[in-house]
């Protein structure tokens, strides 16, 4: 099948390429873009599959959330416009990356993690663990009590002691 | 072993798929999961516990019998003119503990239903405040399933020692007569020789009371094999015939003649009903609740089959059709909406398990669900269904839109497709359903006949019955049922202010916009 032609046009899936899509970034830090001769001076960059797929399918929108294009795959750019559309996705993705487990505690019904991230420790607490502990592959995604979002970003690789802290609370 | 139980459960969950819908509508949801879950399990247990310990004891059995034989041939006539009131015995106790067990899990399947009820009904019991109620329900019957666990564990430290206390009343016979036997001088007889008969008997007890725990686990394997093979044996009331044909070219001509159904015997839904819906067609099905609308949709549907009469897609009767070519070509939007545990996208792609990406993002956008998928932070991989991410009910209806639009059928269901959202949504998926509808026939049902507009036709059904039928236009200027109800629909907007006498006017003449 395909839907899009069957979808009226206003619903079909704009797609930009490096031909009708330019990024750049302006005065104020801001990423902006020229797509299709139209200039906007601040876009939003939004994955839409950000654990499966993070460099593809990539959606812009205006700041008032208006959909402008969807970036098919971020390789197709320049290397100088796909550092400047990683460079906004990283700041919009920002997640600390855990490199070790200290202990996990469960005390009725919460979960007290004490990680390292990077060089330094951090604690947080995660409830409902089978809905905030995800993993994809070898990524393990843990959401905390108050929505911050933390990563180990290869299971396999972070140290035994720690994986067997954490193996039993990934479903 | 384990793959015993994973065969079992698999066994019991391929059965389940390929029984139709009334099947499950008739159990309760508790009773199914025990079935899967704990009868499998005891059907395990006996045979990786129980069978090889049979094994086992028996051989012990045969060998002491032997060995006690060889010492005093006369002793061991006695021990086996006993043995037969051991097994009368363990017959009974066999019934006795089957019924139990039998109870035992009726009350344990109550207990799964009411917990899975009350976690379903959150929403309602909260707004009734009815949580005190609840609580005590439940307790009634959770104190039931104790009372008939705490009677069974009873009678198992009752029945059980009954065999050890057998044994040593044995022994004791035993003895008392050996004794005599050292005492007359009998050849043969020693008080060695008797010591270590005794012994020898003694060894009997553990086989005999394994015997025993043996019959309490068969009687509780049996009951559980019961309702496993009341499952796997079930005829499916909806099957494929073997010469079943595949829809080839197949244009999306739907034909009802004659039809009649009924849900439970003596109560029809659907009488004597007749339609013809031409392929590319948009026929809008009106009536009262109740008046048997989504019973066609799921006569269609073939999730149940007509008591007499017939259905024909392309001239050939549903049942002739292949379920795959069937399933393929229907496409069947509901007002119960359900999403599997997963990610947005797999439930997109359900109908559809390789579409790409692209399709999915298309098939979103179709349903108007696009925008606030990506609103959410995973978007697209966000989980949903079954302890994921919460969506309203419009969110779910487009979601199972988009699964039906990348489905891409001939035959389009909409049943009460649009009731859960707003108008500013509902307009937008109308829009875009309006464009899938090209080159489909669409079933359409709907309260809202505002809605139905577009429809090429419209049937009015009361009782089951077929009492209209035409254009919007033709059954507005008939004045009969279909105006009585867009009457009062009209009067109820307009008190709601939602609906102007001038715009009203305007519906009534529709021929004149």
């Amino acid at each position: 099948m395909n839907t899009n032609d069957i979808t009226p046009n206003s619903l079909k899936t704009q797609y930009v390429t490096p031909s009708d899509c330019h990024f750049y970034q302006e005065k104020a830090g801001f990423l902006g873009a020229e797509i299709r001769g139209e200039r906007h001076d601040r876009v939003i960059l939004k994955r839409a599959l950000p654990f499966q797929s993070p460099e593809r399918y990539i959606c812009i929108t205006d700041v008032e959330k208006n959909e402008l294009g969807i970036i098919e795959d971020v390789a197709a750019f320049s290397e100088e416009q796909q550092a400047l559309i990683r460079g906004e996705l990283s700041l919009r993705y920002f997640c600390p990356v855990i490199t070790d487990i200290l202990s996990i505690k469960e005390k009725m019904g919460h979960f007290y993690f004490d990680v390292k991230v990077g060089e330094s420790k951090k604690s947080f607490t995660v409830k409902d663990i089978s809905k905030n502990i995800r993993s994809h592959g070898k990524n393990v995604d843990i959401t905390d009590i108050d929505g911050n979002r933390f990563r180990i970003t290869d299971f396999d690789a972070i140290g035994a002691k720690s994986r067997r802290k954490l193996e039993p609370y990934i479903y | 072993m384990p793959s015993v139980i994973y065969d079992i459960k698999v066994k019991i969950f391929k059965a389940m798929q390929r029984l139709s819908v009334g099947f499950y509508s008739s159990k309760q949801t508790g009773s199914l999961m025990d079935r899967v879950m704990r009868d499998a399990n005891n059907i395990y247990w006996f045979f990786v516990d129980g069978i090889p310990g049979i094994i086992t004891e028996m051989t012990t059995v045969i060998g002491v019998l032997i060995m006690m034989f060889l010492m005093n041939a006369k002793l061991s006539l006695l021990v086996l003119f006993l043995a037969p009131v051991v097994f009368v015995l363990l017959f009974f106790g066999e019934k006795l503990f089957r019924n139990m067990h039998h109870k035992t899990w009726v009350y344990h399947a109550k207990v799964s239903s009411m917990v899975s009820d009350n976690i379903a009904g959150q929403r309602e019991i909260k707004a009734f405040a009815k949580e005190d109620e609840e609580y005590d329900r439940f307790s009634k019957v959770s104190g039931d399933y104790k009372d008939a666990e705490l009677k069974l564990a009873l009678t198992e430290a009752t029945v059980f020692p009954l065999a050890e206390v057998a044994i040593l009343l044995l022994t004791v016979i035993v003895l008392g007569i050996g004794s005599m036997m050292v005492a007359k001088g009998e050849s043969g007889m020693s008080t060695g020789t008797l010591l270590s008969y005794i012994v020898y008997l003694q060894m009997l007890t553990e086989p005999f009371d394994f015997l025993a725990w043996v019959s309490n686990w068969w009687s509780r394997c049996a009951d559980s094999a019961q309702r496993v093979f009341e499952i796997v044996d079930a005829p499916a009331e909806i099957t494929e015939k073997e010469d079943a044909v595949e829809l080839r070219d197949f244009q999306g001509n739907i034909e009802i003649t004659d039809l009649d159904f009924e849900y439970e015997p003596a109560r029809p839904i659907i009488k004597a009903f007749n339609l013809k819906i031409r392929a590319g067609e948009m026929l809008g099905i009106v009536g009262k609740t109740g008046a048997g609308k989504s019973t066609i949709a799921n006569l269609i549907a073939r999730l149940y089959d007509p008591k007499k009469g017939s259905i024909r897609l392309d001239g050939i009767d549903l049942r002739d059709i292949r379920f795959d070519a069937l399933r393929r070509n229907i496409g069947l939007v509901s007002q119960d909406i359900y999403l599997f545990m997963g990610s947005i996208a797999d439930n997109i792609r359900y109908a559809k398990p390789d579409a790409t990406m692209d399709e999915v993002i298309a098939a979103a956008k179709a349903a108007s669900a696009h925008d606030f998928i990506m609103k959410l932070p995973d978007a697209y991989e966000t989980y949903v269904g079954s302890g994921g991410q919460k969506l309203s009910g419009g969110e779910k209806q487009r979601i199972s839109i988009a699964r039906t639009i990348i489905q891409d059928p001939k035959i389009l269901i909409l049943d009460e497709a649009t009731a859960a959202m707003d108008t500013e949504t509902e307009r937008n998926i109308q829009n875009s359903l309006s464009a899938l509808k090209t080159g489909r026939t669409t079933l359409a049902i709907a309260h809202r006949l505002s809605t139905l507009r577009d429809a090429d036709q419209l049937a009015v059904i009361e009782e089951g019955t077929l009492i209209e039928y035409g254009t919007f236009a033709e059954l507005i200027e008939k004045k009969g049922a279909f105006y009585k109800l867009y009457e009062i629909q009209n009067e109820a907007l307009k008190a709601a202010g939602i609906l102007t006498d001038a715009a009203s006017a305007a519906d009534e003449d529709p021929e004149e916009e």
